[in-house]
């Protein structure tokens, strides 16, 4: 047995250029495998992280943003246009006019200049400790208390940690909290209470940078309201309802939202799909050509293995261990790759493909790269199968007379 | 002496190619494709900006080395380089986000796309210093 590994060693670096060439397809076999699923797998997570964390049956946005703006946009990056509706306008909805309201919350956003560093402008969102049944159930699973006066709570691709200090127009806030990933717009938000809000309006008027909020400010404006429908009502009925007596705002059902935007995440998910299975049919075809090739070059060689006395077993293993040392030897640096380059993108993805991304647990991410080792190992290693099982058949004698 | 430049004149060549278009890579596709944030409103730029034009220097002076390697074509000229190189790699791994620090948001430019594209470039270029390195040293001892 030793025999035969060392055999196996020495004949792959012999021919050090069809060694790396098959090792390089080995690579490929991996690298698609992990980082299509990777991908895949990475989308789905942040479709369902979206519909687990949107938490409301309907959204009530000020009626310009089904002008002004695409409502898939309004999900996956948050109300990214600064809109607002005066309060006076929502009172139907708080005022019994409108039947099958369960819960209700307002949410006002409001959009800073730099903080700290370059130019991109950080979306917070105020919203009600009191009525809130969306927000705060995410930041009580890494923040139990209330946030006090200039405490905020930052999204998970924020760069600041639990103690830090932003300032936000001149007014020092103090992270209480960061959240879990979400693959989402919340993971840029900053979340807060009303009363900080109000008091970064007031140093950004002083300041005569109030031009994102328009004059508004919690106490008078919302961005969005949050329902959820009460129970014996249907969320349709609810939604029509609004639409139709309540003036300047205008009633989403969430879910419709997430079906368009898993519609676009089916059909992207498809396209990688695709692509992994045609990187595969054609890297196998490749690998059992030159295997076929290989073993054709070397057809004397092991004719005289076999005369010295080598079985058809013998022969046979000695071809599928090389296809094996081969291919796991692509596999390992090409699963890697996928694995390092896809985190590593993971936000230039999410963002190129505009749909919520977020990336499998460090356990989920451990089974891919193992599975993505084993399955392009074990399919290398049957594209040699056919030359290894030709080359066990040989006839010896007829092989080395070939020549004479 | 003529013996030794032959022998390695070969991979030298292979290697500087190599070296000549990791560097390349790495200073093209952090100035136009993998860039850092761009100018701010006020019109000045951030500190990732600057860890760019860092991370574009190296890269030039990769390309130099790799130039070097190809036409000098020594065995002591391909341990020099291989050692500079693998010190230029573990700079570009480290210069964005732990020398400079970058900015807030994981979904802005330097983050989203230099920082990964300097750690994947980092880590081969690093890879192939290395590739380098070994045979060379061990050609020396033979």
């Amino acid at each position: 047995m030793p025999a035969i590994e060392s055999f196996t060693l020495k004949q792959l670096s012999r021919r050090p250029a069809r060694t790396t060439a098959l090792i390089l397809l080995a690579m490929l076999l991996s690298l698609s495998i992990m980082g299509g699923t990777l991908i895949v797998s990475g989308l789905k997570s942040g479709l369902d992280s979206l519909e687990t964390r949107l938490g409301a049956d309907i959204m009530v946005v000020p009626y310009e943003v089904r002008t002004k703006t695409n409502l898939n946009n309004l999900i996956l990056q948050g109300n990214n246009g600064y809109y607002y509706v005066d309060r006076q306008y929502l009172n139907k909805l708080y005022d019994g006019s409108i039947a099958g309201i369960g819960q209700i919350s307002e949410q006002y956003y409001f959009a800073t200049a730099s903080s700290g560093c370059c130019s991109a402008a950080l979306q917070l969102i105020a919203f009600d400790p009191e009525t809130d049944f969306t927000i705060k159930p995410w930041i009580n699973v890494s923040y139990k208390k209330e946030l006090q006066d200039c405490e905020i709570v930052v999204g998970n691709d924020i760069n600041a940690f639990p103690g830090d200090t932003l300032v936000f127009y001149g007014v020092e806030c103090t992270v209480a909290a960061r959240m879990d990933k979400t693959g989402t717009y919340l993971d840029t938000s900053v979340y807060t209470s009303h009363a900080t809000i109000e008091k970064l309006i007031e140093n950004a008027q002083s300041k005569q940078l109030a031009a994102y909020t328009g004059n508004t400010s919690p106490s008078t404006h919302a961005s969005c309201v949050l329902i959820n429908v009460a129970e014996g009502y249907t969320v349709e009925e609810v939604l029509n309802d609004i639409n139709i007596h309540v003036k300047k705002v205008v009633a989403i059902q969430s879910k419709s939202l997430i079906s368009n935007v898993a519609e676009g995440l089916s059909n992207v998910s498809g396209i990688i799909s695709a692509l992994v299975v045609v990187v595969w049919i054609l890297s196998l075809i490749i690998m059992v050509i030159s295997f076929t090739m290989m073993i054709n070059e070397r057809k004397k060689e092991f004719a005289v293995i076999r005369v010295i006395g080598a079985s058809e077993k013998m022969l046979t293993r000695m071809v599928m261990k090389e296809a094996f040392t081969v291919s796991a030897a692509g596999s390992l640096p090409g699963a890697a790759l996928g694995l390092l380059v896809v985190s590593l993108f993971s936000g230039m993805i999410e963002d190129s493909l505009n749909l919520p991304f977020l990336l499998p647990s460090v356990p989920g991410l451990a089974i891919l790269f193992v599975a993505a080792i084993i399955a392009s190992t074990i399919a290398g290693s049957l594209a040699a199968s056919y030359a290894a099982l030709r080359i066990s058949r040989i006839d010896p004698a007829l092989i080395l007379r070939e020549d004479n | 002496m003529a013996q030794s430049t032959k022998e390695t004149a070969t991979p030298n060549i292979i290697y500087g190619i190599v070296l000549l278009l990791s560097g390349i890579c790495l200073a093209a596709g952090t100035q136009f494709v993998f860039h850092a944030c761009g100018m701010h409103e006020d019109g000045s730029y951030g500190r990732c900006h600057y860890a760019q034009l860092v991370i574009v220097c190296i890269g030039l002076l990769m390309t130099a080395g790799a130039l070097c390697t190809i036409f000098l074509r020594t065995r002591e000229v391909m341990l020099a380089v291989s050692v500079i190189t693998a010190c230029e790699a573990v700079f570009t791994l480290l210069i964005p986000g732990t020398v400079i620090p970058l900015c807030m948001m994981a979904t802005m430019s330097c983050l989203a796309k230099m920082k990964p594209f300097t750690t994947v470039m980092g880590i081969v270029i690093l890879l192939v210093s290395i590739a380098g390195f070994i045979p060379a040293l061990s050609r020396k001892e033979n």
